[in-house]
């Protein structure tokens, strides 16, 4: 999962939101590093409409335009959460490394 | 409407129509929120953005259709171009006639091509079907008349050259009513193809008319380059235009072994002048055949990559 994605999917962690709070909740999330740009939010929202893992909550018309608002399915909290294990896991082998460190001492051999 | 709103709506038209109707609007509010106030233009990354997302929506759409239904039409498109072009030399021959009865002929042979190619463009196969079988036996006509002396009375050999261009000329037109079906029909923006190859000859007449012109290098340059811009965006999304022009120049290649055999048949001359002559050929030849199967294992695997997104 890219992290664009990432951040869209956790920007709806907390409940359905529309394009451009989407965009600034995923910014306050990365501490503003990922500055999400509108086409790549509407391009990651098509792909994980497709995916099953965002789905069209509201429609409401707002300065006479049209305000969607999408949140999480289960299946999209489930990848998110699967994709937060392995992130876990890959950055544990570098902050602590005495336990995968052990264990490859172990299968060592001298040359 | 601020300038902003309305530069915003230059880019979303990067986005294919249906999709700008569906979501047009709701893109155009969350890029005018984005946008800081006081800007007369969309932030860089929000521009760039939009048109890469535009590009990739076109992209999604064009690979909609299925391996087959692309690989028709994009042959459909070559069949197009070869027999606009040879419809296109029709009208030349007609405006280099010296009276009238010498270019009722080809006029009524372009014509009718011109018909045909509409008719399978729309998807109307009785009705391209009607017109490539009144054109074909124009295209014979217009040979037997070109030659001045009776069929039967010529020589076996230019007989058998005429037979040949006739065969191919049937062949391509029978090609163009199977690939012409009415839930196929390609995209309107693909006429540019066809309607440039017949500007062009047209343009090539006029030409023929003020004798010698030529188009200073700066204006070329810049004519280059408004076309190139635009044909890679289009080619980015859609490689079926490409395929289409390849099959239209190994037919091309084709004709040009035809006229040959022709020539070596009518005139006599040895077989071995013109394949020397057109070993020069071979690199566009290997060139067509290569661009081809590139873009066919392209479409292959768009559509493979497709079918498992959707699974």
């Amino acid at each position: 999962m890219r992290e664009p994605t990432y951040f869209v999917l956790a920007a709806l962690l907390a409940g359905p939101l529309h394009g451009y709070a989407i965009i600034k909740r995923a910014g306050e999330l990365s501490d503003g590093r990922v500055r999400l740009a509108t086409g790549t939010l509407y391009t990651a929202l098509d792909r994980l409409t497709s995916e099953g893992h965002v789905e069209l909550v509201s429609e409401e018309t707002v300065a006479g335009r049209i305000r969607r608002s999408y949140g999480l399915t289960q299946a999209g909290a489930a990848a998110l959460r699967a994709e937060a294990r392995r992130m876990a896991e890959a950055a544990q082998i570098v902050i602590e490394p005495a336990a995968p460190a052990r264990g490859l001492a172990r299968k060592a051999r001298p040359a | 409407m601020t300038g902003l709103e309305r530069r915003a709506r230059l880019l979303l038209r990067a986005y294919p129509p249906a999709y700008r109707q569906a979501r047009g609007e709701e893109i155009l509010g969350t890029l005018l929120e984005a946008t800081p106030p006081g800007r007369a233009w969309p932030p860089p990354r929000d521009a760039w953005s939009l048109i890469r997302g535009g590009l990739a929506a076109r992209a999604a759409r064009n690979r909609r259709s299925g391996l087959a239904t692309s690989l028709r039409q994009a042959a459909l498109l070559g069949f197009v171009l070869f027999l606009t072009k040879d419809a296109g030399e029709q009208f030349q021959d007609f405006s280099f006639a010296h009276s009238v009865a010498d270019g009722v002929i080809p006029l009524l042979d372009g014509c009718l091509l011109l018909a045909a190619l509409a008719a399978a463009w729309a998807g109307q196969r009785t009705l391209a079907m009607i017109a490539a079988i009144a054109a074909g036996p124009a295209a014979a006509l217009r040979e037997y008349i070109l030659k001045g002396t009776p069929f039967f009375r010529l020589p076996a050999s230019t007989r058998a050259g005429l037979i040949l261009w006739v065969a191919l000329a049937l062949l391509a037109l029978a090609a163009l009513v199977a690939l012409a079906r009415d839930a196929e029909r390609p995209a309107r923006t693909w006429l540019s193809l066809p309607g440039l190859a017949l500007a062009l000859l047209v343009l090539e007449r006029f030409w023929q008319y003020q004798g010698s012109y030529h188009i200073p290098h700066d204006q070329l340059a810049t004519i280059v380059l408004a076309a190139f811009i635009p044909a890679f965006c289009w080619l980015a999304t859609d490689v079926r235009p490409a395929l289409g022009l390849m099959v239209f120049l190994l037919l091309s290649e084709l004709l040009a072994v035809v006229e040959g055999t022709q020539a070596t048949l009518m005139l006599g001359e040895p077989a071995g002048s013109f394949w020397r002559e057109y070993g020069s050929n071979l690199l566009s030849l290997a060139f067509a055949v290569a661009v081809t199967a590139a873009g066919a294992w392209l479409l292959r695997r768009q559509t493979r990559t497709r079918r498992g997104a959707a699974s």
